[in-house]
């Protein structure tokens, strides 16, 4: 911090009367690295407004602002008695906290992120150099080895600048600064109160989501799948590293939940959440393993929605699963699951495939050949197209009160029959050794 | 009440054991058994009627009796008794700054460490660089190196009296106190 | 002599100061071990307490100090048999509940397309041949019998191919399930017979009284039990986050209370007056 700036602090402090502007303050001076020009934004439009007209979710105390903010799709932050307290207080900002301990801590990692910001620069300048070295003076393998390897490299330096700052941990936590705009995710009806992630933009938001995510949302998708059986029966194997969540309607619904026919008749919509940097173009299917078949006493495949050549990002998550183009990405359009009654659970699980390089496929070939839903294998698929597994997601179908109704809508052949379990044949006694019984 | 041993006083009071005979919490084995033996009627009554089952009949019965786990009636006893110290609780900010102290002592100390183990490295290398110009560069074939690499006998009777004091990456300041005299004995 | 292990700690704790603390001072942790000890304070264990010592957490410990009694019954070491044992071997044809093994605990675990009894008995789920293999990959130790469906299938199946899986149902005309089509007991009063107890068809049990058992004239208990739903009447549900509500029947109930508790004393009053 300069030293006009803390000698001008108690005259600032006398000025501020909004703890926004305080908060805005410390973000510039704040040991934050990549873009920042995201967060200078915001300070500078509620300048002169009055409080009322917008008011900020950190102070508002009052419900009837609360609930204005709400509608607009912020929420506010902490609890009311908070904001209330927050209203009156003197605003020192976080990082000024005149605690000796603390700043001497912060001394210290001030120092680190230095040195870390030190060899960020020397890996940007060494990376440069090694990309604008001619192919012939260094060897095509060797660049081709090098270079993806720096690459993590700075990623991870990256990582480590910004993982001590207790800024960065306090933004994560309430999910400010979210890169992509708010009202729009709103309008699709979706609550964001239950995933706080900060700006997904940068390598350290990412690295913290993915951590939160593969602490507890990662091992129950993983053992849903593994535990259904989802696994060797659809695909033989899947290491998911994006994070799924499904909603019907504006409901989410978790890995493994029943769900019933009625709300499954519109498409569900994704939010593929990305961990790393740069767009990748996925497939999407829908496959449901357990289709009985009364013919061959055994269980059909049946697709009931494939899209190909998907863009996912870090930041543009939201895939919207009836949004999308019919003539340049959905090969087959979705079809409502029902079970017919008496049969055992549906598992409908959705597989997001990473194409090969993130090149797109040829949509028109993909459509003239997969058209029938029952006779498309995803194995094949994988196979043919060169696919990875990155993503799962599963709910279950049982038959309900709703499933006739869709079943007549839908036209569903079989919609008044029944499936019930075969008698058993008791094996015929057999005495055994009868001789010995006399 | 006898009066205890300052060292078994504090000790007790490390361990939280209660000094008085009449402790404000009853003890801890007593109120187990009272649990145990007030709850033992429902596991006597039921009786295992079927030779092959392990579930008492009881518990099989539609409805069973009341399924009150007594190991979760003792941890709720001593979890929510008012002598149990309670959860440590820090507010948003404090925890936040515990965070930040916590983590620059983790950084502090691996940083110590990463120096450490860099200067360890220079002082191997130089000796082992040391090594080699002996081996290569005192002219004589290589003799010297090898006689002085030869541990024969090094270590035949006794320990060696180095390893008697702390080992240290430097030496003392002062090697030896030459002024040392042997403390005379007041009588 | 009991000795609850709560006091191994405080051993550790002697053991840590040293003997030579001990031995100056051997009598000092007497009043220490008194304020933990169990025997001084506890009253004497009741007679069933061996049954509960397997079921406490804190599993006390009984050293041979003394010999056991009743020695003298222990020595029939011939029981019945339990006829445990294999019941179906490898190899053969078995059906759906078929018991497959019987034993003490879980020698064998229940493997492909078979359950696992209350008593550990391992049946089949569905028809095939019985297989007795082991799933290194499932777990190392293990020994597993399953069921496959083809007479020269090999347990356990690779792990990366899909679960082999018999559908076992047929398709019927589906029935529209009808609450009110519901049957009931009827007893029959004839000459030849005497009193017969039968069932009452579905259709005809709307019908309205007949003579059920108990010698009434009276309607299906399950129409009886809809008298409510019939006259339109429905109940509040019941909101046990609605205190007032709890608050207003539970003052109601005392008043009622003190009412007749007051009545009552009033009655003795008069009648000791008289």
């Amino acid at each position: 911090m300069a030293h006009c700036e803390r000698a001008s602090k108690p005259l600032l402090q006398c000025l501020r009367s909004n703890y926004s502007r305080s908060l805005a303050g410390v973000q510039r001076h704040g040991f934050h690295s990549t873009a920042v020009a995201a967060d200078e934004k915001a300070p500078a439009e509620s300048t002169s407004e009055p409080f009322y007209k917008s008011p900020d979710p950190s102070l508002v105390s009052s419900p009837r602002l609360e609930r204005q903010l709400m509608r607009g799709g912020v929420n506010p932050i902490g609890s009311r008695r908070r904001r209330a307290a927050l209203q009156g207080s003197s605003n020192l900002p976080f990082e000024e906290l005149p605690y000796q301990c603390f700043q001497e801590a912060r001394k210290i990692l001030q120092a680190d992120r230095e040195e870390k910001l030190a060899d960020i620069q020397k890996m940007e300048v060494r990376i440069a150099n090694v990309e604008a070295t001619p192919t012939e003076q260094m060897g095509e393998q060797a660049k081709k080895s090098k270079l993806p390897a720096m690459r993590i490299h700075l990623d991870k330096l990256k990582i480590l600048a910004d993982i001590n700052d207790p800024l960065v941990k306090r933004k994560f936590e309430d999910g400010q600064g979210k890169g992509f705009d708010v009202s729009s995710f709103h309008a699709t009806g979706i609550n964001i109160c239950d995933f706080a992630t900060g700006d997904m933009s940068k390598p350290i938001y990412q690295y913290l989501a993915d951590q939160k995510w593969r602490e507890y949302r990662r091992k129950i998708l993983v053992q849903r799948i593994t535990q259904m059986k989802v696994i060797p029966d659809v695909l033989a194997k899947c290491d998911p590293v994006v994070d799924t969540r499904l909603y019907f309607g504006k409901h989410q619904i978790q890995p493994g939940e029943f769900v019933t026919a009625k709300t499954t008749t519109v498409p569900p919509k994704l939010d593929v959440q990305l961990f790393e940097r740069g767009e990748k173009l996925v497939t999407i299917a829908v496959v449901d393993p357990d289709v009985p078949n009364v013919e061959t006493d055994n269980f059909d495949y049946r697709t009931h929605f494939l899209a190909v050549n998907v863009p996912v990002s870090a930041t543009a998550t939201k895939v919207d699963l009836s949004q999308l183009s019919a003539d340049s990405q959905v090969v087959l359009p979705w079809l409502p699951p029902v079970a017919q009654k008496g049969s055992p659970y549906h598992r409908l699980s959705l597989f997001i495939l990473e194409q090969d390089g993130s090149k797109p496929l040829d949509f028109t070939a993909v459509k003239a050949s997969e058209t029938d839903r029952d006779a498309i294998r995803l194995r094949t698929l994988q196979r043919q197209y060169q696919l990875k597994a990155i993503g799962a997601h599963l709910f279950r179908t049982l038959w309900d009160d709703t499933t006739q109704e869709v079943m007549e809508q839908l036209g569903f052949e079989g919609a008044d029959m029944e499936l019930r379990r075969k008698k058993v044949e008791p094996l015929p006694y057999k005495r055994r050794n009868p001789s010995s019984f006399r | 009440m006898r009066s205890l041993s300052p060292a078994l006083a504090s000790l007790a009071n490390v361990f939280r054991i209660p000094m008085s005979l009449t402790p404000v919490r009853p003890a801890v084995s007593r109120v187990c058994h009272e649990t145990l033996s007030r709850q033992s009627a429902p596991t006597t009554a039921a009786v295992q009627t079927a030779p092959f089952s392990s579930t008492s009949t009881l518990a099989k019965r539609k409805g069973g009796g009341p399924q009150v786990d007594k190991r979760i009636t003792l941890i709720r006893y001593f979890l929510y008794h008012p002598l149990t110290p309670r959860p440590l609780r820090f507010s948003r900010n404090r925890f936040l700054r515990h965070w930040t102290i916590h983590r620059a002592w983790q950084l502090f100390q691996a940083q110590q460490r990463k120096k450490q183990e860099l200067e360890l490295q220079r002082q191997y290398q130089s000796m082992q660089a040391a090594c080699e110009e002996l081996r290569t560069g005192a002219g004589d074939g290589g003799k010297l190196f090898r006689v002085s690499m030869n541990k024969k006998g090094v270590f035949t009777d006794l320990f060696p009296i180095e390893y008697a004091r702390f080992q240290t990456e430097s030496p003392a300041a002062e090697g030896w106190n030459y002024e040392w005299k042997r403390p005379e004995k007041k009588y | 002599m009991l000795q609850p292990r709560l006091l191994a700690p405080l051993r550790a704790l002697k053991r840590a100061i040293g003997p030579a603390a001990l031995s100056r001072q051997p009598l000092i942790p007497q009043p220490l071990l008194r304020t933990l000890s169990v025997p001084s304070i506890l009253p004497k264990p009741p007679t069933s307490f061996s049954r509960t010592t397997t079921l406490s957490p804190l599993s006390q410990v009984r050293y041979a100090s003394h010999a056991a009694q009743g020695a003298s019954n222990k020595h029939s070491r011939d029981p019945a048999g339990k006829r445990l044992g294999a019941k179906r071997t490898g190899g053969e044809y078995v059906v759906p509940g078929c018991i497959i093994f019987r034993q003490r605990g879980t020698k064998w675990f229940p493997g492909e397309n078979c359950g696992v009894g209350r008593d550990h008995t391992i049946f089949a789920k569905h028809a095939g041949y019985v297989r007795y293999y082991r799933d290194p990959q499932m777990h190392p130790d293990r020994k597993y019998i399953g069921v496959v469906f083809e007479k020269d299938e090999k347990l356990p199946h690779p792990r990366h191919l899909p679960t082999r899986r018999r559908l076992n149902m047929v398709a019927v005309p589906a029935r529209p399930d009808s609450a009110a089509g519901q049957s009931d007991l009827m007893a029959t009063i004839d000459e030849t017979h005497g009193t017969r107890i039968t069932s009452v068809q579905a259709v005809n049990a709307a019908e309205g009284p007949q003579l059920r058992p108990g010698y009434m004239y009276r309607e299906a208990n399950w129409q009886i039990g809809r008298a409510a739903e019939k006259a339109g009447i429905e109940a509040v549900p019941y909101d046990r986050n609605n205190r007032w509500l709890a608050w207003r029947k539970r003052k109601a109930r005392a008043d009622r209370a003190a009412q007749m508790k007051s009545l009552k004393g009033k009655k003795k009053a008069g009648k000791k007056a008289k």
